[in-house]
């Protein structure tokens, strides 16, 4: 043993006040967790043989295709076409299969280790860990298409692609990538097991790439006639991108679009990691209100954006649809801010900021009430946001399309309902996770109650008024008026019909809005009633330790 | 440094911990003892901010493990039982990427983990990757992590749980190199030998619920208030015990099985000078003197019921 000698770290050194990151310090210190996964992973021989494997399945298959097509009676143009689609197809299946199983791993692996509790220990940031382990995955996943593209040359071989057309087919795979990486960061962030994690990431996003790989080649016909492309298949975007990247339906459809959606999945799986790994004493709702906002800023220039894309003919239907399809980011944003506790967490920088930060925090802060606060904010900015900025956008592209103000009738109504149905949906969960403390427990009680509000009556109405939902257009069965959903059919009905059916929409929204207030004033007594327990408990425990303290002092020196 | 305060826990129905109560000052080499499943490794894992106590407090340095978890951190260094390693990094690089996630700055980095590889004797190591080291090499690799960040108190859940007799006590020396550094230290073993040459003070856990706590000697003390010490003379003349009999806090005098007078007696420790002293003035030629500790073994045995968990 050698002679003791004191490290030079300070007292608890790296837990000062967190330093702003700037590229700078990044530079000098890039992320641990990054560094210290590539390392690990291009240690082991299991990537080495998958590389090996994937690029000889894919390079197989590419080459038996490309010889089959040039013994055809393809056109050599038609060939690369189809070798072309084929090779990105085949990356895309491999790298939606492997990259969420892959990233699904990354934390459970540290769990089931037992290192992730030394890791927690150091007191490094959350964010910092999940960061690492997806720019890890996003990195080693790079690495297999960069192994990969060589592959791609053989279509140049034939022809009929251009380099535009390879490059944006990578950007393609980059904008799935991204999201398949961090939703398995964010599975493994969440569950204690390897197993659970890896099926969690296959059931979800294989299947839903799936989806979105069959509607984007749907997609393709519509976007070949307006915009005169010729390449077929999932990968026709690039083909827009190569030929018409400034074009400002492509830019805004084929760009911005899929960037958006991308970018915010990324972020919103993300925030879901950092809250997994954030101890329960710690802040995790406020990543979710800073993608709320994003997400709210979205949707309003979504609906605006769509009204004005749609012709003069369909823009009142098409504003109106938008609106009652935002209901479904409001159930999104009322289902991610019930799982809040009752009260603040007690680590939660109160005491920094400004005046104004500190009272916005107070408002809208960490914390069941002021996280409902929020979120009822943001449902109703998603419900009339949208609604009013459709109503603008409308006036202003189509003056005079109006229709007698039947359409802002209907706009108004869907906003109103959604706004009562969404405020009932957090209220009850906020108010369930409360009292039962566990989100989960919430989120699915919400969704069952939702669905049993939906089913129910319109079981009974088929039962007692069968002819009843064929007298739809004209009055909506008993049954269905207080559905949560009654709003949307009175919205569907004002538009095709007239204003005097505008009374039905106050029979949901007066049932739902009742609820919410209810809920909401249940929550916050319970609340109240939990501060109370806690401070009492809190001052109960003060005294038993300065009791203990006292009657120990005489025997052990003032050491109980 | 360390207060637990009422501290009761559960696991579902299971109640693992009922109002336990211990502190450890600065400075302590404090024993946490007790069978299998008495709750020990919960009341570490409170300590160390992983769990959080259903009722009751833990305060380490003053902080409140619950309300103030980042700073229990900044001055707390845990190492769990079964923790695990990076297998395929090196140990240099082991220790710079906690380092790193200590936030210890780039320029102080190599440095502290220099100085901590000095430390813990890992420095004829600095290369070699983690997955081709020995057992006892882990553990003092786990341990200099715990080191990196400088904390006052240290947490070691086992920490010479599966070494050998060599690495065990390369172990016990470390350990006492750190309390010389002026580290607080808790740690948990079943090896009681061991740990009564460590410890200055133990707590004892049965069932969750803490039966004894304190320095080892004032525990055997309450627990026995008889003490013995033994004498060692050149010969035992007949009536040799008699003069030792005749002191007031002499409680009885018997022959042990190796022939030493064994002298019971009630009080502090100067009655073992009253007794050398009535044995030189008896004209008893005394060669040896050794009072019989309390063995922390012991004091287990008798504090526990010994019942399943």
């Amino acid at each position: 043993m050698s002679v003791a000698s004191e490290t030079t770290a300070k007292p608890g050194a790296g837990h000062g006040p967190a330093r702003r990151w700037t590229l700078p310090r990044w530079l000098r210190e890039p992320n641990p967790i990054l560094v210290k996964e590539l390392r690990s992973m291009f240690r082991t021989k299991r990537f080495v043989r998958f590389l090996y494997v994937s690029t000889g399945l894919v390079g197989m298959l590419v080459i038996s295709l490309g010889g089959g097509l040039a013994a055809s009676a393809f056109t050599p143009a038609q060939a690369g076409r189809a070798v072309y689609q084929t090779f990105f197809s085949a990356a895309l299946g491999l790298l939606c299969l492997v990259a969420p199983a892959y990233a699904a791993t990354s934390l459970t692996g540290e769990k089931e280790a037992g290192t992730y509790e030394s890791l927690i220990l150091t007191g490094i940031d959350p964010a910092r860990i999940v960061w690492g382990k997806f720019l890890a995955s996003f990195a080693v996943f790079g690495l297999v298409v960069v192994a990969l593209s060589p592959l791609v040359g053989l279509a140049f071989l034939f022809g009929g692609i251009s380099p535009g057309h390879v490059v944006f087919g990578f950007a393609g795979l980059a904008v799935v990538l991204a999201p398949a990486v961090a939703l398995g960061v964010a599975v493994s962030a969440r569950v204690r097991s390897t197993r659970v994690a890896l099926l969690a990431a296959l059931a979800s996003f294989p299947p839903a790439s799936m989806v979105g790989a069959s509607m984007l080649a749907l997609l393709g016909k519509p976007a070949g006639s307006a915009w005169g492309l010729t390449m077929e298949g999932p990968f026709w975007f690039a083909e827009a991108l190569a030929t018409q990247f400034f074009h400002p339906d492509v830019f805004l459809l084929v760009v911005l679009l899929p960037l958006y959606l991308s970018g915010m999945s990324v972020w919103f799986f993300l925030a879901t990691a950092i809250a997994g790994v954030r101890p329960a004493a710690e802040d995790r709702s406020t990543l979710f209100k800073w993608w709320t906002l994003a997400a709210l800023a979205g949707l309003v220039a979504m609906i605006a954006g769509f009204t004005g894309f749609a012709g003069r003919a369909d823009a009142a239907e098409v504003s109106v649809a938008l609106t009652m399809a935002s209901l479904g980011p409001i159930l999104l944003f009322a289902l991610i801010f019930m799982n809040e506790p009752p009260l603040p967490p007690r680590e939660a920088p109160s005491e920094r900021g400004s005046r104004w930060r500190r009272h916005l925090r107070g408002l809208f802060g960490p914390g069941a009430v002021p996280t409902v606060r929020f979120a009822a904010l943001a449902i109703a900015a998603a419900a009339f946001g949208g609604a009013l900025s459709a109503m603008a956008g409308r006036e202003a592209l189509f003056p005079g399309l109006s229709e007698g103000g039947r359409t802002d009738i209907a706009l108004v109504s869907v906003g109103l309902g959604n706004v009562a149905v969404g405020l009932f949906a957090l209220t009850f969960g906020a108010y369930v996770r409360v009292v039962l403390r566990s989100g989960m427990a919430a989120r699915i009680l919400t969704l069952v109650l939702l669905f049993v509000l939906v089913a129910l009556p319109l079981l009974v109405s088929l039962v007692v008024d069968p002819e009843g939902l064929d007298r739809m257009d004209e009055s909506l069965p008993w049954g269905l008026l207080v559905t949560p959903i009654a709003h949307l059919f009175v919205g569907g009905a004002v538009i095709n019909d007239s204003t005097s059916r505008f009374h039905e929409i106050a029979v949901p929204l007066v049932l739902y809005g009742a609820l919410a207030l209810l809920f909401w004033v249940l929550l916050e007594a319970r609340v109240r009633r939990v501060r109370g327990v806690v401070e009492r408990q809190r001052a109960l425990q003060e005294r038993r330790g300065e009791r203990r303290a006292e009657a120990a002092e005489p025997d052990a020196g003032g050491e109980p | 440094m360390i207060r637990v305060e009422g501290v009761s826990h559960h696991f579902g129905q299971l109640q693992v911990l009922h109002d336990v109560w211990f502190h450890v000052p600065a400075g302590e080499v404090f024993g946490f003892i007790g069978p299998n499943g008495a709750g020990k490794t919960t009341t570490l894992r409170m300590m160390a901010t992983l769990l959080e106590p259903a009722e009751g407090r833990v305060l380490v340095d003053g902080y409140d493990v619950s309300e103030r978890p980042a700073d229990v951190r900044r001055v707390l260094g845990f190492m769990p039982d079964g923790f695990g390693v990076y297998d395929n990094l090196t140990v240099t690089e082991y220790l710079e990427f906690f380092a790193a996630s200590y936030g210890i700055g780039p320029e102080a980095r190599l440095r502290t983990v220099r100085a901590v590889m000095e430390l813990t004797d890992l420095g004829p190591l600095e290369d070699r990757l983690v997955q081709a080291m020995s057992k006892g090499m882990k553990q003092r690799l786990a341990i200099a992590r715990t080191l990196l960040h400088d904390p006052k108190v240290l947490v070691l859940d086992e920490p010479a749980n599966g070494l050998d007799p060599r690495a065990r006590i390369e172990m016990r020396d470390l350990i006492a190199q750190l309390r010389q550094l002026g580290k607080t230290i808790v740690l948990s073993s079943h090896i009681l030998t061991e740990l009564s040459d460590m410890v200055t003070s133990v707590a004892i856990l049965e069932r969750g619920r803490m039966l004894a706590t304190g320095p080892v000697g004032d525990i055997g003390e309450k627990l026995r208030p008889e003490r013995v010490v033994r004498l060692r003379l050149a010969d035992y003349p007949e009536g040799c015990d008699r003069p030792l009999r005749d002191l007031p806090a002499v409680t009885h005098v018997e022959r042990g099985p190796d022939g030493d007078l064994r002298v019971g007696y009630r009080g502090k420790e100067e009655v073992v000078a009253q007794i050398v002293r009535a044995a030189v003035q008896a004209e008893l030629s005394v060669l040896r003197v050794e009072p019989e500790r309390d063995d922390l073994e012991q004091i287990f045995l008798e504090v526990t019921k010994g019942e399943l968990q």
